[in-house]
């Protein structure tokens, strides 16, 4: 198998919800757009960060990938195989943990990892190291434990068998700072065994530890697949920038394509949030005599947010 | 077979609990029968109402100065009580509450088919059930032979399985309409719907002009009424139930194994 070989393939997708439905004047139904024309790919050995705003798409797309929802359109393969039709060798090759996670509160730790393992057998090797790592007292039941320790036994689960593909719907929620960086870290060192890691999260501080690659969904439809590290250096640019004289109106600036939004700093400086190519923006300021002109890299979140808006 | 024997494992307090307090009706008419005997002609005119003979369908044929008669009478009215609960709250909920926890969301990420998971949980509750016989049984048992008494315990035994067939079938159902609803008010609406409903239709056939009603309710076949009066279960009768069931569970896979899943 080689490291540029597709795991998951995700094709057109299409996932419509309920229909509209109208007698009498009154509303009965409502057509809810689950995703429209969805499609990303994930490489083996690769974390790919699943990321959107509520109500984007997120879970539907996992969930249509797990087989739990009847697609409308398009195609899904995991390992080559139809997501539906081959769905029960698919699931012996995945971990699922799910953004809602919810166990049987009458089993305690022990008894799920028993439980599932009969379903899916878990690697006993692995099994002592995740023991180890997450400090979750497995004799205890479920219904007893916080929602964190609940989480890490998730996680076990999920990674017990340490299996090929990994789907994980905000996997560290709830988790404490050092609960998370271990989970992390775990993640990481699946990958460099060349498992993959399908994540989807709102800590975008755990997007950008984690993730090689991007996919960013927003009602319905995936707008940007990206590597991180070039989302950083080339999708977005805060530009400062102080006159000594004449300070170019702000409408002139907003008309270049690449500028996204300009605002004044005070009565000399503007502070411009440029996307992309920047060589326009600097060419109109070439017409300007400035004092100082700064370019930094946005963060990840203001990237974000600006898909997210 | 690690879902059946699991949930069977982890269900027993509830399993064996329910069971042995209905089956307690039993040494508590047997510890009323030596005082009750004295009074038995009296509550058999009482028992001639029509409202009661219709309460007790085909059990009213019964001689109520027996030990045998009032055997079957309460035993038969409590286990029809027992059953309509059981059938309405237990099956429809396998699956449902399930969907309410959204413990599904894991469990089925597992490569297990969704038809075999349902079978097995189904499987524990046919299982427990068999409790209902066995503890009447052998309760049955004992208290007649402790009380000088005279029981047809082959006759009994027939008529215990019959209650285990309703509760089987009706099960199923109920099992159907938590599949076709997937959240438990709503299941749990659908399944009490249909079995109350069949329960009730058999009450009211047995009122005069109304006995059509019976033709298209379980709760005509495999009757402890009419298992007393055959001797045994009627073949006929058996094969309703048992394919009424059997269909019902099999509706219950399909449906499960095929719908979509937008909890």
């Amino acid at each position: 198998m080689s490291s540029s070989e597709t795991v998951l393939e995700v094709s057109n997708l299409t996932k419509v919800y309920g229909r509209d439905l109208e007698i009498a004047g009154r509303k009965l139904g409502r057509r809810v757009v689950g995703a429209q024309d969805v499609s990303f790919s994930v490489r083996r050995g690769e974390i790919f960060g699943f990321l959107g705003p509520n109500g984007a798409g997120k879970t539907t797309t996992m969930r249509a990938i797990l087989d739990y929802l009847h697609i409308q359109e398009g195609t899904i393969t995991v390992f080559g195989m139809d997501h539906h039709r081959d769905a029960l060798k698919i699931r012996s090759r995945i971990g699922y943990v799910p953004g809602d996670l919810s166990l049987y509160d009458n089993f305690n730790g022990n008894e799920l990892i028993d439980y599932f393992g009969g379903f899916r057998p878990v690697n006993s090797e692995y099994l002592k190291e995740l023991r180890s790592v997450f400090r979750v007292d497995l004799t205890l039941n479920v219904k007893a434990l916080s929602s964190g320790n609940r989480q890490q036994v998730g996680l076990i689960l999920a990674l017990a068998s340490k299996p090929d593909f990994l789907i994980l719907d905000e996997p560290t929620s709830g988790l404490d700072p050092l609960m998370a960086a271990n989970a992390h870290r775990l993640l990481k060192e699946l990958k460099a065994e060349g498992k993959t890691i399908f994540l989807s999260s709102h800590d975008l501080a755990e997007v950008q530890a984690v993730c090689d690659r991007i996919g960013i969904i927003k009602e319905g439809r995936m707008i940007l697949v990206e590597e991180v590290e070039n989302l950083v250096s080339k999708f977005l640019q805060n530009v400062r920038v102080s006159f000594t004289s004449e300070v170019p109106p702000l409408e002139t600036l907003e008309a270049i394509d690449s500028v996204i939004s300009a605002e004044a700093e005070d009565e000399d400086t503007l502070l411009l949030k440029v996307k992309e190519d920047i060589n326009e923006l600097l060419k109109v300021l070439t017409n300007y005599e400035l004092d100082r002109l700064s370019i930094e890299d946005a963060t990840l979140e203001e990237i974000f947010l600006q898909y997210y808006e | 077979m690690r879902v059946f024997l699991t949930n069977l494992r982890k269900g027993w307090k509830g399993g064996v609990i329910l069971p042995f307090f209905v089956s307690l009706i039993v040494p508590l008419m047997a510890g009323i029968w030596p005082s009750f005997k004295e009074q038995t002609a009296a509550f058999s005119e009482i028992l001639k109402n029509p409202i009661y003979q219709a309460l007790l369908g085909q059990l009213g044929v019964m001689d109520m100065t027996t030990w045998q008669g009032l055997f079957y009478m309460y035993v038969g009215i409590c286990m029809e009580w027992a059953i309509v609960f059981i059938a309405i709250l237990i099956p429809a909920r396998i699956v449902a509450s399930e969907v309410d926890k959204n413990t599904l969301d894991v469990t089925l990420s597992y490569p297990i088919p969704r038809w075999r998971y349902l079978l097995e949980k189904f499987m524990v509750y046919a299982t427990y059930n068999l409790l209902y016989p066995v503890f009447i049984y052998v309760l049955a048992l004992v208290s007649t032979n402790s009380l000088g008494e005279t029981l047809d315990m082959t006759v009994l035994g027939h008529a215990l399985m019959g209650f285990w067939l309703w509760l089987f079938a009706l099960g199923a159902l109920s099992l159907l309409c938590g599949t076709l609803f997937l959240e438990s008010n709503r299941a749990l609406s659908a399944s009490g719907a249909l079995i109350v409903t069949q329960y009730l239709m058999t009450r009211l056939g047995d009122l005069g002009d109304l006995s059509f009603l019976k033709d298209f309710t379980l709760f005509n076949y495999v009757s402890t009424g009419t298992i007393l009066q055959n001797g045994g279960i009627p073949m006929n009768e058996l094969a309703v139930v048992v394919g009424v069931g059997v269909a019902a569970l099999a509706a219950a896979l399909y449906v499960f194994q095929k719908r979509e899943l937008a909890f």
